[in-house]
């Protein structure tokens, strides 16, 4: 039966325990449903070719041997086989292969096999986050068939076209533009067509990257206020009604027209890193709270808040989670060989740092794999939801990647290489992820310049970052578009006294991690300067 | 009257009165009351008007009043059945509605004041027309009945917002609300005078009730007459309704259809036979759908179903009871028992409706539906199921096969608490749904399943308690001479082979290792049995250590194949690398067979007993074929048996260079060695211990301490108390022995009496703290006989001990330390003479028990 039937014939409480029911479980149910599913994967995964392989031939019989045992993967790992897309190889038969970038890897992109039983509960997630988003309280939801949705996200081969298109199965939700016709689109042109056809259709969702959210809902702020798209001739009578009667109230309380003066969003969707930096804004915007979930190319959709927006709940049965504890998390990253020791769903502290390891179930690809994200469990129950299962928050990229707004993701190979063929005589550099005044991400590189060149080079701060700008661009078609698309610059430099790293090394006696040292760190490297 | 008219208020009054007569006869709850008052509201308001417009007698006027009473009473009637629907309380609103309704009634009856009775007027073609004059006064009762309407929506909307299967239902209802109303508002215009509008809208009513029944199953009734009658009561109504028309009919075929009125009685018969079997067949579907399955026939079904596991300790019969009863029951398309194996892992399916389904889908016991299901004892519905967070732990091909056999239901089989199995039922035919009922019958026929299940695996259970043998789980001799007799009646003159297998020396293995080793040995070889023989024979434990395996069809050379693999199996059994290498254990099986070697049952057993004891008396470890009265040993055994006679003697140069080995390096073991076996074989004799067993004895007190050889000759004769450490080394001498003795597989026979001797009888001893008699014989005669010497012997650490103060040591530590009717036999046995201890030849003496006190805590 799909989703738009089951809203006709069954109580809304049932639709609720169906799709959210998991809010209501205990951590011991919870882990029931972990362990089981984990035991399945591990059986057909061990027994497949890609598994084989890497195991080498040993048997694992046990969750607790194989967690024991086998250690933690990488995309490189699989990188030989996925990107053949050998589907011979992999535990159960792909139904569609999703896209990603790979940052600093040894191709340009990355693909991650979905099987059907994945994409069945990648469908059941995303219902989920449909009804928790409109949601105001346990079972009080608001979904119908027909309800619009303003689509702020790219299409397939990306994760993000997932979203309409398995939503599609389930009910008749109006995507604007519709979701065959954005696919040919440009990101600009999209949010155009979508926004005059909210404004005689009216648009009840809104989902995209928090940065993307907030940039198209800054443009339907101006479309709205009339700017040069000539969107008025656009208005439903309805609207045009609405749009007379907030600029009369915006005159009156002289501030510029907010998307919210003509729509009453039922909710609004948020993903991607640096949601925080966005979400009051589009609070402001959309007169409601924005609704994070978390969803990547790897593990899917895996994550929603509930009503309440204050921390995120992973479902139970889309990945096995494992989490490396911040200490454990840096010395493998200082170690290369150094295998991190996890905790599971219930061992996990509230105030604690973690870094995400999956094992995506339902016979996919990836086993206690690294998917580089950050959370900080924020509880272990919630009385104002009444869960009793840990909460998340996400904090960001694991610290050897710096992204920025969940556009790009920047490694140190990355700004190595553009240091290289920029050829800037940068003798030394770090570079940590800052947040400017309005709280926005940015990068800021702390460089030192070879000595010889000082005196034949002109390389003030300016110049360094206009000429890093354009390298990165360059190697880079994501750091691109965060300028043609959001229109952000994210870089900063500053320049160091020359020595400064040096006399750092020799007073501290350790070398300074390239990538997000640590704020104390850096501190001490500025005072040496 | 306008005839072309006449039919809407007929149609309206037979559905009403159907409807009416079906609810009479339907099991009564006040919600079903409350509609009974709908329906008798819309009688009287139909059946009021079409009185009128009939001009029946008394007077139209009358009819007119009957007709407006029912008009209001079904307003407030219907209000009153929405609050019974819905459960809320009607309250005083009762009284207020059904109180203005009435008083309305009266002033207008009395008064005419609202809306009076109308007047007939003749039609220049002769039919009749009746005028209403319409007056302010009749808003006024618009007004009333529209509040009364307000007021179900009202309750609509608190009830039924958030449940959209309850709002699908009444949509349809609500809707005829609203037609009734919009049908006397547009009745009060000109445009419709003469047309009976108000009487349409009934009818419409009418037909969005039975659409509300049939389509979205507002009520489930239980019928309590036959539906026989109910036929019979519509016809007769029929009958009664049609014969109305038969007037207006006549007329309408003459005035339309000129060229029939010859025949116009035959075309009425003709229609209103046509007209009777379609109302036939429409009310047969509706009644099929509205009412219940006839509760009788169900109750009938379970009776004979009860009568039938009640009557039968089969399994396999009660298992096909119970898919069938549902089966004829509930309509479904299949029926899956699965039953709890007997390793309590997983539910096997046991039963089906067709023989050709898999039997090999299992249900394992981590599933969450059997988690489930032993939490509760209901019915479960998979929709249901599938809205609850724990079928998210449902493994993909276990949602898969739950899809693939259409499970739609699931029914729990109880022991108590205990789940022993699972019903699994498919969807019905016609892909109807599970209803209330379906699930109360469900749980009857679970109760009484659930009994007839637990009587049958218990009888199931004692059945195969009688029959085989606690250890092995062979069959027992009283069953084994049973089947033996059956196979042999059954096998007509075909052939049925024997054969017996005996284990040689195993009183010698039980003494050597104890009976608890024993048992496992036995068990290992039923196991080799039973793998070997599978389906194709029946395996007994014939007696303590035989064992017999019967094999229909098979002729003396296939039998003996098997033996001799059976045989081999045995032989390699204990030569797995452990760190404790038993003994090898070998048997003698002797082979008979029908028509072959013997003429009946007594004379095969016989025959292959007669083979067993040859094989015996022949050197064991073989394989002989009785051929009638004399045995034949075959051909190719020549390479078998070569061992016995005397086996221990040739060991005896591998035992003194061992013990040559350690006299070099620690002279006190060697005489201590010595002296041990003297005391251990001079006690084993007293045991009653035959030849053989006295002689293990002998060489294991002669290399018991052998694992001495590596350690450092500072702690053995250190005079000081040892360190922890020390004496953690001393302590592995024992295993040092038994490492050394296991590389001489030949002398492996020693290794349990070298590795218990310093076990005590209390459990508190090393290495393995066994106690009693799980310590070996020799053993424990070996440890008596090394204290002993140990205390009348001197070391560099104390003076030798006398005689007496040994033997009372000995006494006092029976039972503790010490075997206690060995212990006592041992201090008889000195005092009486026929041990002689000689402490004085000896030049050093050790005690464990000092060394033990020597140890630093």
């Amino acid at each position: 039966m799909r989703f738009e039937d089951k809203l006709k014939n069954r109580s809304s409480m049932a639709i609720w325990q169906e799709y959210c029911g998991f809010l209501d479980l205990g951590i011991d149910d919870y882990m029931d449903i972990q362990n089981s599913l984990m035991k399945e994967q591990l059986h057909i995964w061990s027994d497949c070719p890609l598994g084989k392989e890497i195991l080498k031939g040993k048997k694992i019989d046990s969750i607790e041997e194989f967690r024991d045992n086998f250690p933690i993967t990488e995309y490189a790992d699989y990188a030989d086989i996925l990107l053949q897309k050998r589907s011979d190889m992999l535990p159960a038969e792909p139904t569609i292969w999703i896209q990603t970038t790979w940052e600093g890897g040894k191709h340009p992109v990355k693909l991650a096999p979905y099987t059907q039983g994945m994409l069945n509960t990648y469908k059941n997630n995303i219902l989920a986050c449909m009804l928790l988003g409109t949601s105001h309280g346990k079972g009080k939801f608001d979904v119908k068939a027909n309800d619009t949705f303003l689509y702020g996200l790219a299409p397939l081969p990306y994760a993000t076209g997932l979203f309409p298109r398995a939503l599609a199965d389930e009910i008749d939700i109006k995507f604007l533009p519709p979701v065959s016709e954005a696919e040919q689109m440009t990101f600009g042109e999209r949010n155009k067509k979508g926004f005059k056809m909210g404004l005689s259709k009216g648009i009840d969702y809104f989902f995209g990257l928090g940065s993307v959210a907030y940039f198209v809902s800054m443009s339907l702020s101006k479309m709205s206020s009339g700017g040069k798209s000539g969107a008025k001739t656009a208005y439903s009578p309805k609207f045009a009604f609405r749009y007379i009667k907030a600029k009369r109230a915006c005159e009156k309380e002289g501030r510029e027209l907010k998307p919210k003066d003509l729509f009453k969003l039922k909710g609004i969707m948020v993903a991607g890193t640096d949601n925080n930096c966005y979400k009051d804004e589009l609070e402001d915007l959309w007169g409601i709270r924005p609704m994070e979930l978390f969803a990547g190319t790897e593990p899917s959709c895996i994550g929603t808040e509930t009503w309440t927006r204050d921390g995120m709940y992973f479902f139970p049965d889309t990945c096995f989670y494992e989490f490396i504890p911040e200490t454990e998390m840096m010395k493998s990253r200082e170690f290369k060989n150094y295998h991190p020791k996890t905790c599971l769903m219930n061992e996990v502290i509230p105030g604690e740092k973690y870094e995400l390891v999956i094992s995506v179930l339902k016979g996919g690809a990836f086993m206690r794999y690294r998917v580089g994200d950050v959370y900080r469990c924020v509880g272990l129950e919630n009385s104002e939801d009444q869960t009793k299962i840990p909460r998340f928050q996400y904090i960001d990229r694991s610290p050897e990647i710096i992204d920025i707004a969940g556009f790009t993701r920047i490694s140190q190979k990355a700004i190595e290489n553009v240091i290289s063929i920029s050829g800037l005589d940068v003798a030394e550099w770090v570079a940590m992820k800052e947040y400017t005044e309005n709280n926005k991400p940015k990068m800021h590189m702390y460089v030192e310049m070879k000595p010889e060149c000082l005196a034949t080079r002109a390389v003030s701060s300016e110049i360094l970052k206009e000429h890093l700008t354009v390298y990165f661009k360059y190697i880079d078609q994501d750091y691109k578009d965060l300028k043609r698309i959001l229109g952000m610059d994210p870089l900063e430099v500053t320049v160091l006294k020359c020595g400064t790293f040096e006399s750092y090394r020799e007073k501290s006696g350790k070398r300074l991690r390239k990538m997000n040292p640590s704020v104390y760190d850096l501190r001490e490297v500025l005072a040496c300067g | 009257m306008d005839s072309s008219f006449v039919f809407v208020p007929i149609a309206a009054l037979f559905c009403y009165g159907f409807l009416l007569m079906a609810f009479l006869a339907a099991k009564k709850t006040k919600v079903i009351y409350s509609f009974i008052w709908v329906l008798i509201s819309g009688v009287l308001w139909t059946g009021g008007s079409f009185c009128m417009r009939i001009f029946m007698w008394p007077s139209y006027g009358l009819w007119y009043h009957v007709s407006i009473l029912g008009l209001l009473l079904i307003c407030y009637s219907f209000w009153y059945f929405l609050a019974e629907f819905t459960g809320s309380k009607p309250g005083i609103f009762r009284v207020i509605w059904l109180g203005l309704m009435l008083v309305v009634f009266a002033f207008n009856t009395t008064t005419g004041f609202f809306l009076a009775k109308p007047q007939a007027i003749e039609l220049a073609s002769g039919g009749m027309k009746f005028v209403y004059d319409l007056t302010w006064a009749v808003s006024l009762l618009f007004v009333a009945c529209g509040a009364i309407v307000i007021h179900m929506f009202i309750l609509m909307i608190r009830f039924y917002r958030e449940d959209e299967v309850r709002k699908r239902q009444m949509r349809p209802l609500m809707t005829g609300v609203v037609m009734i109303f919009a049908g006397q508002l547009l009745f009060m215009l000109p445009f419709f005078e003469g047309i009976p509008v108000d009487i349409l809208s009934a009818f419409v009513m009418v037909l969005c009730m039975m659409y509300a029944m049939h389509k979205r199953r507002l009520f489930k009734l239980t019928l309590l007459v036959s539906k026989g009658s109910c036929y019979v009561a519509s016809a007769i109504l029929a009958a009664v309704v049609f014969s109305n028309l038969i007037n207006p009919l006549e007329k309408f075929l003459a005035e339309n259809f000129p060229k029939l009125a010859s025949n116009d009685y035959l075309v009425i018969a003709l229609i209103f036979a046509l007209f009777t079997i379609a109302l036939y067949y429409v009310m047969k579907i509706f009644i099929d759908r509205v009412f219940i399955k006839d509760e009788i026939i169900r109750s009938d079904i379970m009776k004979e179903f009860s009568g039938n596991v009640s009557k039968s300790l089969e399994i396999n019969e009660i298992l096909d009871s119970l898919v069938k009863v549902i089966r004829n029951a509930l309509m479904v398309r299949n029926v899956y028992v699965f039953i709890e194996q007997s390793n309590g892992k997983c539910y096997r399916m046991s039963k089906s409706l067709s023989p050709l389904d898999d039997k090999s889908i299992t249900i394992m016991t981590d599933n969450p539906i059997i988690k489930y299901m032993k939490s509760s004892n209901e019915c479960l519905l998979m929709d249901e199921f599938r809205c609850l967070a724990v079928y998210k732990s449902m493994w993909e091909k276990e949602k898969a096969c739950f899809l693939s056999l259409n499970i739609e239901c699931l029914m729990p089989l109880k022991d108590g608490e205990h789940l022993v199995g699972l019903v699994a039922i498919s969807g019905k035919e016609k892909d109807a749904a599970f209803t209330y009922d379906d699930i109360s019958f469900l749980s009857s026929v679970s109760s009484v399943g659930s009994i007839a299940v637990k009587n049958s695996r218990l009888y199931a259970r004692a059945y195969t308690e009688a029959r085989t043998d606690e250890l092995t789980g062979l069959l027992n001799r009283k069953y084994f001479y049973e089947t033996l007799q059956k196979e042999h009646d059954r096998i007509g003159n075909r052939s049925l082979a024997l054969i017996i297998f005996n284990i040689d020396d195993f009183k010698l293995y039980n003494q050597l290792y104890g009976f608890k080793e024993g048992d496992r040995a036995l068990q290992k070889i039923a196991e080799i049995i039973r793998a070997s023989v599978g389906d194709s024979g029946h395996m007994s434990r014939y007696s303590g250590k035989e064992f017999a395996v019967i094999l229909p069809g098979y002729d003396m050379l296939a039998a003996k194949n098997l033996a001799e693999n059976i045989r081999m199996q045995i032989l390699n059994m204990n030569k797995s690398d452990k760190d404790y290498t038993f003994k090898v254990l070998t048997v003698s099986g002797g082979i008979c067979a029908i028509p072959y070697a013997a003429g009946s049952v007594k004379e095969l057993v016989d025959n292959a007993d007669m083979a067993v004891y040859q094989v015996k008396r022949s050197g064991k470890n073989g394989i002989l074929l009785s051929t009638g009265g004399a045995v034949e040993r075959p051909a190719d055994e020549s390479e078998q048996t070569e061992h016995k006679e005397d086996i221990y003697s040739e060991y005896a140069s591998t035992i003194y260079a061992l013990t040559a080995a350690i006299d070099t390096k620690d002279h006190y073991t060697f005489n201590h060695s010595k002296n041990v076996a003297y005391y251990s074989s001079e006690l084993a004799y007293a045991c009653g211990l035959n030849q053989d067993s006295v002689e293990i004895i002998r060489e294991a007190a002669l290399l018991h301490d052998i694992g001495k050889i590596g350690i450092p000759e500072q702690i053995l004769n250190k005079p000081e108390k040892l360190t922890r450490e020390e004496y953690e080394i001393v302590k592995g001498h024992v295993e040092s022995s038994v490492g050394i003795i296991r590389h001489l597989p030949s002398l492996d026979y020693v290794i349990p009496a070298v590795i218990g001797h310093h076990e005590r009888y209390d459990g508190k001893g090393y290495p393995r703290r066994i106690a009693g008699e799980d310590i070996p014989l020799s053993a424990r005669i070996l440890a008596i006989s090394d204290s002993f010497d140990a205390m009348i012997s001197e070391r560099s650490y104390k003076e030798p001990y006398t005689v007496a103060y040994a033997l009372e040591e000995i006494e006092h530590q029976t039972g503790k330390q010490f075997d206690p009717k060995l212990a006592t036999l041992f201090v008889e046995l000195v005092k009486t003479g026929k041990i002689k201890p000689d402490n004085e030849a000896l030049p050093g003496k050790e005690y464990f028990g000092i060394e033990e006190e020597k140890a630093v805590n």
